[in-house]
């Protein structure tokens, strides 16, 4: 970065209220021309407040106060059509969630093209030949047939470049990224950062990157802004700050990166074994076609000894929550399965319902998967309704209130509805959910992928404490090998629904032997952590 | 999409004939006959016309008899009106109905999209209460109340358009029972519309259009576009009952359409009659909710490539 470049953006003195709620308390920070600024911090903290705020996109009733300067306009009082000739071309933004921020009924091509035609001036034509280039540009295979693609068609990481193809159209000055890669498989997140850097370098852009994660703040970025409840509480060279983090909360933020757990070695029957298990598909073919079977998990043979956790790994796709269903026996799939020493092949479903209680699901998503109209008591308690119908309501409120302090939740939470809590908060409840029916065997699919890095630990920590309690035994399913690595005791690698690798975690974390194990290292290394 | 086409008026079919069978042998369970009246018909004269009209055949012969006639599109004569067949009845009837309710339907689609957008539109707070209020003032107004006052207001105070008649369709006749039968619809229309468009406008993908300086008619387009499909839903509906008349609107404004014989049928068991109107609305509902159908999968990609029969 060069220091005398002149200054694009400047913010000084930015505020952002809600009524008497703070949420950017005076924050100060100057992007030069060329620069990659990234602002780091949990979520809550301002950090898109501060962006939204600068672009005058924030809702209706948030009150901005202060200055933002671009190329010495004041963007805050300028009219709105002179902010909106400024918006697209010479800011663009790329935002979180690639499947919500592209309108799901119009193809990536008319998007693309509404852009160049209406920020652009180019007729139809032209807009559309160079909307394949812009793909093409955003590394994009077959431009010419994703033109005409809608958003759902694609995947995330696809469609996360067509909302960069997008924000490049029109070479603008500054490309501001809010936590573009959060949403992203780790392998295609390193892509996705690649692709911004060469952009960046090739079209001589200035960056504001927003991100939670220091780890791929760390490949990018010039300058680092660290903030903390609306305050930037930290400034400098990106060097500087990973050498030598002056703030205290920097250093929490750089320790918070999982480390590798200690490895009990323990002798203890086993728990579930499963041999050969395969899960198809059927899919409808169209009126004149035959029906297609789509092989989701092929050949998969694990074991599983009580109290211990094995780590699914892969990207997505790559069938790990569906074999995961398959050994709770919620798709059908072919091969032997045994629970105990029990065969759970014969068993039908109403056989299959008092081992239910022993065998419990956790989702990743802890705001899709508890249901808005209940009470947290009731959410937790649900289970107990089902193998204990005899339990009365006041017994019920109990052990509602007992589970949430297992999960280190405050008891008087359990009249709240799901939606008043944190994030943090909801995969708790879910925990406690499937904890109080004092299962032996509980499959965690991403837990953690929804959550910031700090709340990661704490349900990490949590997991493996309610392990040693009960002697729980763990599948859990992520494709962070991070997360993987700090609490898995074995891994196995799963790529097209086969295990490509499978062993203990030190032992395929240090000397993988698969190319893909070696792929999946290296993303997870090269956002840092691993 | 063919194959989504052919499976949904596959479906259409059998339903048709279940509501068919339905009506058919719960109008025979309703007490009295079609030749009923205060002074009793000489017994010859009675058995000779259920003769005709084959009412003394056994019940499942006459309702084979029935779908046979329906399946060469006969509704059969009509036992009330002894000079013409159902068809008859329904050939002038029916034109008029669906004349009055398309206008009707279009002006509610109109009236409400323009409404719920200006509420949606407005920059302050008072804006969409005002379109609510005023939908729910609609909706809540029976039509009763308004076909008379508005008979009141323009026919016999102001003198400017007819209190009521058909007088062959001329267009001063027309306007007052279109408004009396838009006025609800514009309502609902307004707030399902008004609802809609704040959810999408809230969606992120209108925030990305935002943060790219689009113009303002670009950006409602778009939002407009997501805000269809739920009032989509409801219009399919709400024109099968629309279209197919309105006894109270046709009664207060001395209207021949199709509305005064569900009455007139169910009251005189005019059992060709009544099957002719249930057979015509169950069409209609039926024909419309493919439309709705077919309609939704053109607005949302996301259908047209997922939604499966069944």
């Amino acid at each position: 970065m060069d220091v005398s470049a002149e200054p694009l953006l400047q913010l000084r003195d930015l505020r952002v209220s809600y009524g008497a709620t703070l949420a950017v308390k005076g924050l100060s920070l100057t992007v030069r021309r060329g620069e990659t600024a990234a602002i780091v911090g949990e979520s809550g903290s301002g950090k898109s407040q501060t962006v939204l705020a600068a672009l005058r996109l924030l809702p209706r009733h948030a009150h901005t106060s202060g200055s933002v300067l671009f190329e010495g306009m004041e963007l805050l009082t300028l009219s709105q059509k002179r902010l909106d000739s400024l918006l697209g071309r010479r800011i663009a933004v790329v935002f979180q969630e690639p499947m919500s921020s592209l309108d799901p009924l119009f193809t990536v091509g008319s998007q693309i093209g509404a852009v160049l035609r209406l920020k652009a001036g180019l007729p139809r034509r032209a807009a559309y030949a160079r909307a394949k280039e812009l793909l093409d540009l955003a590394g994009i295979a077959e431009p010419g047939r994703r033109l005409h693609a809608y958003p759902h068609e694609l995947s995330g990481g696809q469609r996360q470049r067509v909302a960069i193809a997008m924000a490049i159209a029109c070479n603008p000055d500054l490309l501001i990224a809010d936590e573009p890669t959060t949403a992203l498989d780790v392998t295609v997140a390193a892509k996705i950062l690649d692709l911004l850097a060469k952009l960046k370098q090739s079209l001589g852009m200035a960056m504001i990157f927003i991100s939670h994660d220091l780890g791929i703040v760390r490949r990018i970025a010039d300058t680092i802004h660290v903030m903390r409840n609306g305050e930037i509480v930290e400034s400098g060279a990106a060097a500087k700050i990973f050498a030598n983090p002056r703030h205290d909360y920097t250093r929490v933020l750089l320790e918070n990166m999982p480390r590798a757990r200690r490895h009990a070695r323990r002798d203890a029957p086993v728990l579930l074994r499963a041999e050969n298990i395969g899960v198809k598909f059927t899919l409808r073919g169209g009126l004149f076609e035959a029906k297609r079977a789509f092989t989701a998990v092929a050949g998969v043979s694990l074991c599983l000894d009580q109290g211990r956790t094995l780590g699914l790994v892969g990207e997505s796709g790559s069938g790990k929550s569906t074999l995961a269903r398959a050994l709770l026996k919620l798709v059908p799939a072919s091969g032997r399965i045994s629970f105990d020493g029990r065969d759970l092949a014969g068993l039908d479903r109403a056989a299959m319902r008092p081992l239910r209680r022993s065998m419990q699901l956790v989702f990743q998503d802890p705001y899709g998967s508890l249901s808005p109209c209940m009470r947290v008591s009731d959410i937790v308690t649900e289970g107990l309704r089902v193998h204990d119908p005899a339990i009365s309501r006041k017994q019920r409120d109990t052990r509602a209130a007992l589970a949430l302090e297992e999960v280190l939740l405050d008891p008087e939470l359990r009249q709240r509805f799901p939606q008043e809590l944190s994030g943090g908060q909801r995969q708790r409840v879910a925990i406690a959910r499937a904890m109080i029916l004092k299962p032996r065997l509980v499959v965690l699919d991403e837990p953690t992928s929804a959550l910031d890095r700090t709340v990661q630990i704490g349900i990490l920590a949590l997991l493996e404490d309610l392990q040693d309690a009960h002697g729980l035994a763990y599948v859990l399913i992520s494709h962070d090998l991070a997360v993987i690595r700090a609490a898995a005791d074995e891994i196995a690698v799963m790529k097209d629904g086969r295990i490509v690798e499978q062993g203990p975690t030190q032992d395929i974390v240090e000397r993988p032997r698969e190319p893909y194990t070696r792929s999946l290292l290296a993303a997870a290394l090269q956002t840092g952590e691993a | 999409m063919l194959r989504f086409f052919l499976a949904r008026v596959a479906m259409a079919v059998p339903t048709l004939l279940i509501i068919i069978a339905l009506a058919f042998f719960l109008m025979r369970l309703a007490p009295g006959g079609p030749f009923d009246s205060a002074r009793a018909l000489d017994p010859e004269i009675a058995k000779n016309l259920r003769h005709i009209y084959k009412l003394d055949r056994p019940l499942l012969e006459q309702f084979w008899f029935y779908l046979q006639s329906l399946a060469h599109g006969d509704f059969g004569p009509s036992l009330h009106w002894r000079d013409f067949t159902v068809n008859q009845l329904f050939a002038t009837a029916l034109p008029i109905s669906v004349a009055l309710g398309t206008k009707a339907m279009l002006l509610a689609v109109l009236a409400g999209t323009a409404l719920g957008l200006g509420g949606a539109m407005s920059k302050s707070q008072i804006g969409p209460r005002i379109v609510d209020g005023a939908a729910l003032f609609g909706i809540v107004l029976p039509v009763f109340v308004v076909a008379p006052l508005l008979q009141l207001g323009f026919g016999l105070t102001l003198h400017i358009l007819p209190v009521g008649g058909w007088n062959d369709g001329a267009w001063q006749n027309q306007i007052l029972p279109v408004i009396t039968l838009a006025l609800p619809q514009i309502a609902i229309v307004a707030r399902l519309m008004q609802a809609a468009l704040r959810d999408a406008l809230a969606m992120p993908h209108i925030r990305t259009l935002r943060a790219f300086g689009m113009p303002g008619f670009h950006i409602y387009g778009h939002a407009l576009r997501a805000a269809f499909p739920p009032v989509v839903s409801y219009l399919g509906l709400a024109a099968a009952n629309v279209l197919t008349g309105s006894v109270i609107v046709e009664t207060i404004f001395g209207i021949p359409g199709m509305g005064r014989y569900f009455v007139d049928g169910a009251l005189g068991r005019d059992y060709t009659l009544v099957m002719g109107t249930v057979v015509v609305v169950a069409a209609a509902v039926l024909l419309f909710n493919l439309i709705v159908d077919l309609v939704l999968a053109w607005l949302d990609p996301r259908v047209r490539y997922e939604s499966r029969p069944g």
